[in-house]
């Protein structure tokens, strides 16, 4: 096998300091599928945007056969033979599969673009790789697989040596998934070699050839994957044996906090993104929502906080119908959110730890002279969070985008859960941050509802996160609950899998008195 | 503080001063090479404004009105709305404080009362017509620029229309109103430096404007939408309400900074375009770095600078309206987010590298 | 003047006043297409329109008269993008600062050149660019008064749109173009650079609001003079919004503008006294027609999901209850 790609001691720091990259080194052989691990925030994003030219970084080379690269642009990248193919698809939707393959590159005929030959050449290169998709259909029209074959023919057509996949199956169904391993494995043995990022480990194990672990910014090693197993090299990303186990107390049934019934939400395409979902939510439990990310949970859960709208049945929160209420309303009565993503609607990233703690009460008495904000009540308390929460910062005023992940994450649940709610959503709580603050989330979640006995809603999709946390799960599966499991004892990755892919789905009458 | 922060912080300071200097080595560059006398003209504009406590007092002259404009358009671009109405609101405030006082001659009003009165017309007649652009922005979301632009031309036609129909004096020969009455001027405080007391009002005006800006609630709701206005829906602050009242605000403000600036200077009205006061606001909030409190500094420079330019025009052939030019450049280079960021992120990349510092746990 | 001269001319100059709106709505138009807003369209224009004085003047020229509008139009469309993809300003500023930038410069440059702030009437006549007598049509009653006798300026606007209308749907960069306006990740991934496409966009709309320009000084009137554009680029711009960014709507919408102004010009003449309210109804038709399109915009799209709504329910109906 020839050596195709080496990267050597790459360092890269963000503008705000924050160390994303430090001393990686690894190579890449022709027909090699090499896959490339670690944990959220690990480093393979930016690792990858680096190789791709999206990205500068401050020290370190990369070579490509023996040359080494001035990779300025992608356009570099793709030049000297490196493709990549985005977790999120790099399409344009009014523009047909042909155009959208040419991109860049684009026929001409008397100086204008000649669609015809577009559609000839992107066809033929369909047909060469064994790809079934019609090219003069638009983008908007066709399902997510076959976006991620216009995006693998995008890169083919270039000519490209070094495919890199970050994270390809999350969006696919095991058919489909299948589908795609298979045809990475004629690329593979065609002489391409494919760097592919993922989580799934036993897909690692089936299809990869040799894995390169990252750790905090760190390169771990390379190692053979027939040398590796499941267990050994989650041992190395996560960098201790973490066995997040709580002690839960015996969830005895309380009130129910919120009632939710027949809630339809409809998208922009008229599909019902949230499907005829009835739920009782009771004071003092987690309740888990398992799924495929995209099969109605934000809608849901954006719904039942009054965040969005839904279009029909009832939600219910102790008694009252939210239908109208504004979310300071909804907030006063006691609803708190975690949102899925901090920096867009979590936190503003300009503003101080101060001003991120005080945003959903700045208004309340407790913060008020004589129609002023008092600053000295909102300080004592600011710092109070601070310390509670453990917040990594200088001072209150340090505007939040200076943070670590982990401690914008502190600033947000530190909100949330001191505003004295009764309900909390907590969406995706723990997504891309470090284990430590991880934990204490999680702690704080299963405090928060065992002993102030705060109706939770998690949200995750991280499975072994929800098995450990909740008292209760569902499973959403295209906008439906298709399983309700009245505890996680006994429940598994691998059942909760079963009802997230379709293979299982329970009876209206087997869940009957578990929603 | 971390180093991160520090760095950032000297760099934001070194970026406006850089911008000011840069922007000052033009003018002078532009006097040399078109002045017939060089020397004398570069005098005339660098130390021309403090030759004269005259001259030097045109300069808080010709500050107190950005000071206004300049507040008025912090909050409107706290909340990110580019709403240029300031500029038709000067002259349309100027223009109705002199209607009013002319209407209410006859009444005999004490100074006092009659002079509070028209301030207090002009902070609601701002805060009217700024409503306008505001609520057609945030309902329709129809380019604010565009609209308060041609809404400028619309209040400059009605002036036009109240000062040539309603308030013209024909015993002139040239487009004036009558003369302001005496109970509704501004008394000059400091007459040997033509300062009159709407400087006083700024005082008071200063005082409120950082209160609301800062220490109220509604102030700080702004902040928080103009930051990101994701993260306030998602705490539950009304997020096109608090859009509408900064820009109404900003109205207000620059509303009242006419009739400071009408009754304070000038015995008629006799402007017959627009006046860039309301521009100018622009320049100087963007240097403020939308915070009210660094106003009042932001705009005597510019004061400065417009009196440096008065001054060589009054004693040279070059115009004043270089300067308008100056204020694109000074805004380009201070909103320029690339003008020396580079030094600045390498100065982070090295503090960031360097062992004492340790490396951030990777989260 | 016959009645039906009178319409005629009335017609004639709805087109000759549409002009430069047309113009400015299609540099509008041009940089829309790359995701981006021009609002400094009045400042390009304004400076555009003086470069024609200067330079036809200077060279005696008209073709170079306007070329060098064009030219100087691209060249502060190339400022602003510089600003904004490389210097990373904001683009509301960037554009406030242009126009701040135009207004005060043409002002000064006036100066320097004649001598005097007003106008460049006396001291540097302009050349002016042809009038065109169509034959045949220029006889005909009504139609002829109406579409013959224009500037070619007035006739090349149409040619204008249709050229903007091949550049964006049938060629290469046209492409590019709208991919780098609907997801500038795509253009991206596929090493297309994004700031080379807005740069080139901002060139070309420059050039088109140069064109305005320079009719401006050329045709409309044979001078300059300060703040002569008078918003006209802003009017431009806002029937290109109105269009969502399609050439030929956004031609047919400033060709209402026009008729705006045209009537406008009509009631000066009638109505004296009111003169000054003549004067607003250009602006106030710009503010009312951004204000009901965009109203129809949005309580079509309410409509629309309404009835998507409606219909995905009613769907459930008949559906077997799966929880």
């Amino acid at each position: 096998m020839s050596e195709l790609l080496k990267v050597e001691n790459i360092t890269k720091i963000y503008t705000n300091g924050f160390v994303a990259n430090k001393d990686i080194s690894f190579t890449v052989n022709a027909n090699e599928i090499h896959a490339l691990v670690g944990e959220n925030g690990a480093g393979k994003t930016t690792l990858m945007k680096i190789l791709f030219g999206m990205e500068d970084y401050q020290e370190g080379a990369i070579y490509l056969e023996g040359e080494k690269l001035e990779l300025k642009s992608p356009l570099d990248a793709i030049h000297k033979g490196i493709g990549m193919i985005h977790q999120h698809f790099m399409l344009v939707p009014s523009l047909s599969i042909a155009e959208n393959i040419v991109l860049g590159i684009e026929p001409t005929k008397a100086s204008f673009f000649d669609y015809n030959e577009a559609v000839k050449i992107t066809s033929d290169i369909a047909k060469k790789y064994n790809f079934n998709i019609d090219v003069t259909k638009k983008v908007n029209e066709i399902s997510v697989a076959q976006m991620q074959k216009v995006e693998i023919l995008k890169a083919l057509i270039r000519g490209v040596k070094i495919l890199i996949m970050d994270e390809p199956t999350a969006v696919l169904t095991p058919q489909e998934t299948k589908e795609l391993f298979e045809q990475l494995v004629i690329l593979r043995d065609s002489g391409y070699a494919i760097i592919f990022i993922s989580h799934k480990l036993e897909e690692i194990m089936q299809l990869c050839d040799r894995v390169t672990i990252l750790r905090k910014g760190r390169c771990v090693g390379t190692y053979n994957i027939a040398d590796m197993t499941e267990a050994k090299i989650s041992r190395l990303m996560i960098g201790r044996d973490v066995e997040l186990k709580f002690n839960k107390k015996a969830k005895q049934a309380k009130n129910t906090v919120m009632e939710i019934r027949n809630l339809i939400c409809v998208n922009d395409d008229g599909k019902r993104v949230v499907d005829n979902v009835s739920l009782n939510i009771h004071a003092g439990e987690i309740l888990g929502i398992v799924g495929i990310e995209g099969n109605g949970q934000k809608e849901f859960s954006e719904a039942i906080c009054g965040f969005s709208e839904y279009h029909a049945g009832s939600v219910r929160f102790n008694g009252v119908d939210i239908k109208g209420k504004s979310i300071r309303e909804l907030r006063q009565m006691g609803i708190a959110h975690i949102p899925e993503d901090r920096m867009k609607n979590g936190c503003a990233m300009n503003l101080s730890v101060k001003d991120n703690i005080i945003g959903d009460r700045y208004f309340s008495p407790q913060f008020r002279k004589f129609g002023f904000l008092n600053s000295k009540a909102i300080n004592r308390f600011v710092d109070q969070c601070i310390s509670d929460f453990e917040i990594a910062c200088d001072n209150r005023n340090q505007p939040v985008r200076m943070l670590s992940g982990g401690n914008i994450q502190k600033v947000v649940v530190a909100r949330e859960f001191t505003s004295g709610c009764k309900f909390i959503l907590a969406s995706q709580p723990t997504r891309g941050i470090d284990v430590g603050t991880t934990e204490m989330i999680r702690k704080l979640l299963i405090s928060m509802s065992h002993e102030k006995d705060v109706a939770t809603v998690l949200v995750s999709a991280d499975l072994n996160e929800l098995l450990e946390v909740s008292d209760r799960l569902i499973v959403m599966r295209k906008g439906k609950i298709v399983a309700a499991f009245p505890t996680t004892q006994g429940v598994t990755e691998e059942l909760l899998g079963e009802y997230m892919l379709g293979i299982k789905t329970m009876t209206a009458a087997e869940m009957e008195d578990l929603l | 503080m971390s180093k991160t922060r520090k760095i950032e912080i000297v760099f934001e300071i070194l970026r406006i001063i850089a911008a000011l200097l840069i922007a000052y080595l033009f003018i002078l560059v532009v006097l040399v090479a078109i002045s017939d006398e060089p020397a004398k003209a570069i005098y005339n504009f660098s130390i021309g404004p403090f030759s004269t406590v005259r001259r030097f007092g045109g300069i808080i002259q010709k500050a107190i009105p950005l000071v206004f404009t300049g507040w008025g358009m912090c909050f409107m671009y706290a909340v990110n709305r580019f709403n240029l109405v300031g500029e038709g609101l000067f002259i349309m405030s100027a223009c109705m404080t002199t209607y009013i006082a002319l209407a209410l001659e006859a009444f005999q009003l004490p100074k006092v009362l009659m002079v509070l009165l028209l301030l207090v017309i002009s902070i609601i007649l701002g805060g009217v017509i700024a409503f306008i652009p505001a609520i057609i922005n945030a309902k329709l979301n129809a380019n604010i620029i565009v609209v308060s632009i041609m809404l400028n031309y619309i209040l400059l036609y009605l002036t036009q229309y109240i000062l040539t129909r309603l308030i013209r004096d024909t015993e002139v020969s040239y487009a004036a109103s009558r003369s302001i009455p005496l109970n509704a001027r501004l008394e000059k405080i400091i007459p040997q430096a033509g300062i009159h007391s709407g400087i006083i009002i700024m005082a008071i005006v200063y005082i409120l404007v950082v209160i609301l800006f800062f220490r109220m609630p509604a102030g700080y709701a702004m902040r928080v939408v103009g930051s990101n206005p994701e993260y306030a829906k998602h705490v539950g602050i009304k997020v096109t309400a608090t859009i509408i009242t900064a820009q109404v605000i900003g109205g207000a403000l620059a509303s009242l900074g006419g009739a400071v600036e009408q009754l304070g200077m000038n015995d008629r009205f006799q402007w017959t375009e627009l006046t860039q006061h309301g521009m100018n606001g622009v320049v100087v909030a963007v240097l403020a770095k939308k915070n009210p409190i660094l106003v009042p500094i932001t705009a005597f420079l510019l004061a400065y600078i417009k009196q440096g330019a008065e001054v060589v025009n009054r004693t040279s052939d070059i115009p004043a309206e270089f300067i308008i030019v100056i204020q694109g450049i000074i805004i380009l280079l201070v909103a320029a987010d690339s003008f020396l960021s580079s030094a600045r992120n390498r100065m982070i990349f090295k503090s960031a590298l360097s062992p004492a510092n340790g490396l951030k746990s990777n989260s | 003047m016959s009645f039906s001269e009178a319409i005629g001319t009335f017609l004639f100059s709805i087109f000759r006043l549409s002009t430069p709106i047309i113009y400015a709505a299609l540099a509008a138009c041009i940089t829309k297409q790359t995701g981006l807003l021009n609002m400094a369209i009045e400042g390009i224009m304004l400076t555009a329109a003086l470069s024609s004085v200067v330079f036809s003047a200077l060279t005696q020229s008209v073709v170079l008269g306007v070329l060098f509008g064009m030219l100087a139009g691209s060249l502060i469309g190339g400022i602003i993008s510089y600003a904004n993809l490389i210097g990373k300003t904001e683009l509301y500023l960037t554009c406030i600062a242009i126009n701040l930038i135009a207004t005060g410069g043409t002002t000064f440059a006036l100066y320097m050149i004649t001598g005097t702030k007003g106008t460049t009437f006396s001291a540097l006549p302009s050349l002016e660019v042809p009038n065109i007598d169509i034959p045949f049509i220029k006889d005909i009653p009504i139609l002829g008064t109406m579409l013959s006798g224009h500037s070619i300026l007035t006739y090349f606007a149409f040619v204008c749109a249709f050229l903007v209308w091949l550049l964006i749907y049938k060629t290469r960069l046209g492409l590019r173009m709208r991919c780098v306006g609907e997801n500038p990740n795509a253009a991206l991934s596929v090493g297309i650079s994004v700031t080379r496409i807005k740069t080139v966009a901002y060139l070309i709309s420059g050039a088109v609001g140069g064109l305005g320009g320079a009719f401006m000084s050329m045709s409309y009137v044979t001078w300059f003079s300060r703040d002569m554009l008078a918003g006209r680029g802003f009017i431009g711009l806002s029937a290109n919004n109105i269009t969502a960014g399609s050439p030929v709507g956004a031609t047919l919408f400033s060709m209402l503008f026009g008729i705006a102004d045209a009537s406008a010009n009509v009631l000066q003449i009638t109505a004296a006294g009111l003169s000054y309210f003549v004067k607003m109804i250009p602006y106030i038709i710009t503010i009312l027609g951004m204000v009901i399109m965009e109203a129809i915009r949005i309580r079509k799209g309410l409509k629309f999901k309404d009835q998507v709504v409606r219909k995905a329910i009613a769907g459930t109906a008949n559906e077997k209850d799966l929880t």
